[in-house]
């Protein structure tokens, strides 16, 4: 954990069903949490993207880092390619808990949870330090 | 595309009574979709948003608009507004998309709006099938929203910008021709080191009333086509847009003067306008008359039948973590039409987001209109040598045209725009904005300005 982090904010890491021998790469993991065209081949075409509500830390966190855009941006970002049928957004879960045993029962399915909630029934394939960019 | 229920008819035209019962008629419709659409979901919703079937959406506006100028110093832009009234009606939008996905390549899509402006009228603006060929590219087929501005297929989802009315240089309150059209469009995706890029290429024809410069025509647009490229990276968002085609209106049912009674006269007596319902003929006899007698065919200059026009724009749009710009350049001409000026227009927002929650922005706005050369004004000799009645008559079509409003004024606007954003919930934000404008032509230089106040949701 990063050494500027106060008790208030903490890590989170992007987890998978333990059966899903799938690699990521962070790119991989932004476009098609947002939606966005994956070239042909790309292995994140067969994930399922689950999120975690506005306003939830974990959310804010993930938003910042993994996709590089602020809960504003990203608000508005759905609400254009909703109305233009360019894309949909992931499935949505109010508490981590609930990530955990969707995730527990997809294969397919990818979210993003605090480290502190991590437990063995999960695959953790990145994690994301508060204060720090991915990129 | 508006629901047609018979309330166009003119036998029921000229009954209130008639026209009310059909106005229930089309609400009942809309509603039936709204229910249609919910219990296709209840029916089928899964787990899952690539497994749902039908998927259903909707947004809404409310805004109050109250003008702070009155009288002369009214905005062009407010013409639908009383005086000095508080407007609640104008601004409110409603509407509702459904997505059908039979396959995974096959979707459906149809989306009706129902805006206050047109009096609640439920249009359906966008209905069109697309097939995915690969994930890279998709071909669609039907009524689609033109995307000639950078919020052209959103604007009227408030929700989704930071306005309350969108820069009135580029984005019209009312509907404006071309705005949907009945096409083919090709849309290829494809993401390189990072940057995210869309190219759109389509073509289409449309048929759509015209209402410019006090004149209510058809405007017909054929052969058209365009292309739009827009890349994206980071904090970057870059987009040009070209269209073209051939546009025609026909203007012999125009009102040429607007006013019944007014009179012009030949030297020996003849009246040019007899009334108003000869007017039109008057002006094309005159027409021919200016064409027989100077051997010139200036009718082709005159006459608006497949005239080239042709849109240009380049828009910009940064997002950093606090800051956030938007700026769209956008020129339109069309060759000869002397109804239709060159229009050149832009506008630059700076934003500041406070807080997740509160933005602020300013917006510099400014239009220029200039008019396309009359083409009488190149005459200089008659086949019969009679230049004293060549420029009587040259003189009496400019008359003619300036004063039927054929002829298009120069004009030149500035306008600032201050809006401050309040998402106060996940799905639904107040805005606030206010404006002033600088409008200038030959005849006016008003300084209007105003406030608006919306609340705008998704669902």
């Amino acid at each position: 954990m990063s050494m500027l982090c106060s008790l208030a904010c903490a890590d989170i890491a992007v987890v998978t069903n333990l059966d899903n021998d799938i690699e990521l790469s962070l790119e991989e993991i932004r476009l098609r949490f947002l939606g966005k065209h994956l070239n042909k081949g790309s292995a994140a075409t067969q994930i399922k993207p689950v999120n975690l509500p506005f306003g939830h830390p974990s959310r804010s966190l993930f938003d910042r880092q993994a996709l590089d855009k602020s809960e504003a941006n990203i608000r508005t970002y759905w609400a254009r390619m909703i109305f233009t049928s360019r894309a949909r957004p992931p499935i949505e879960f109010e508490a981590e808990a609930q990530v955990l045993q969707y995730i527990q029962q997809h294969p397919k399915a990818v979210g993003y949870i605090d480290t502190k909630s991590i437990d063995d029934s999960v695959k953790v394939l990145y994690t994301f330090p508060s204060r720090q960019k991915a990129k | 595309m508006k629901l047609s229920l018979g309330c166009d008819q003119p036998l029921l035209k000229d009954s209130q009574k008639a026209l009310d019962i059909c106005i229930v008629i089309r609400t009942l419709c809309f509603v039936g979709f709204l229910v249609l659409a919910h219990n296709t979901l209840a029916n089928h919703e899964d787990d899952h948003f690539t497994d749902k079937i039908y998927s259903f959406n909707g947004f809404a506006t409310f805004a109050g608009a109250k003008p702070l100028t009155t009288g002369d110093e009214r905005s062009i832009n407010d013409f639908l507004q009383e005086d000095d009234e508080v407007d609640l009606k104008n601004h409110n939008t409603l509407g509702m998309r459904l997505t059908a996905n039979l396959d995974d390549k096959l979707t459906l899509t149809a989306q009706m709006v129902s805006k206050g402006v047109n009096d609640y009228d439920a249009d359906f603006d966008w209905i069109y099938a697309e097939y995915a060929f690969s994930s890279q590219w998709h071909i669609a087929i039907g009524r689609i929203r033109t995307p000639l501005f950078m919020y052209s297929e959103f604007v009227d989802v408030g929700y989704a910008y930071q306005w309350v009315q969108a820069p009135t240089e580029i984005y019209n309150l009312v509907d404006y021709p071309f705005q949907s059209m009945e096409s083919v469009r090709l849309r290829y995706n494809i993401t390189l080191n990072g940057w995210d890029n869309e190219f759109l290429a389509w073509i289409g024809s449309s048929a759509d009333p015209l209402y410019t410069n006090g004149i209510d025509a058809e405007l017909e647009l054929k052969e058209a086509w365009g292309v739009a490229f827009t890349t994206s990276h980071d904090w970057l968002t870059l987009r040009s847009v070209y269209f073209t085609g051939l546009t025609s209106a026909d203007l012999s049912n125009i009102d040429i003067l607007g006013q019944p009674n007014h009179q012009f006269t030949h030297d020996n007596g003849t009246p040019l306008f007899i009334n108003n319902e000869g007017g039109q003929q008057t002006y094309f006899n005159e027409l021919n008359r200016l064409n027989r007698l100077t051997k010139n065919d200036i009718s082709k200059d005159i006459i608006w039948e497949n005239d080239r026009g042709e849109y240009l724009s380049i828009g910009l749009a940064l997002n950093f973590e606090y800051i956030f710009v938007n700026a769209e350049v956008t020129q339109a001409t069309v060759d000869n039409a002397l109804i239709i000026p060159k229009v050149l227009a832009g506008y630059l927002m700076i934003g500041y987001q406070i807080n997740p929650s509160w933005s602020i922005s300013y917006t510099y706005g400014r239009d220029k209109n200039s008019v396309n050369e009359a083409p009488w004004r190149n005459i200089t000799r008659s086949p019969t040598n009679n230049t004293a009645q060549l420029a009587q008559d040259l003189a009496i079509f400019e008359q003619i045209t300036q004063e039927s409003g054929i002829y298009f004024q120069e004009a030149e606007n500035q306008s600032d725009k201050v809006n401050i954003r309040f998402d106060f919930h996940a799905k639904a934000a107040v805005k606030f904005e206010y404006w002033q404008e600088d409008q200038q032509t030959p005849s006016r230089d008003n300084h209007p300005k105003g406030i608006r106040l919306g609340l705008d949701l998704i669902f």
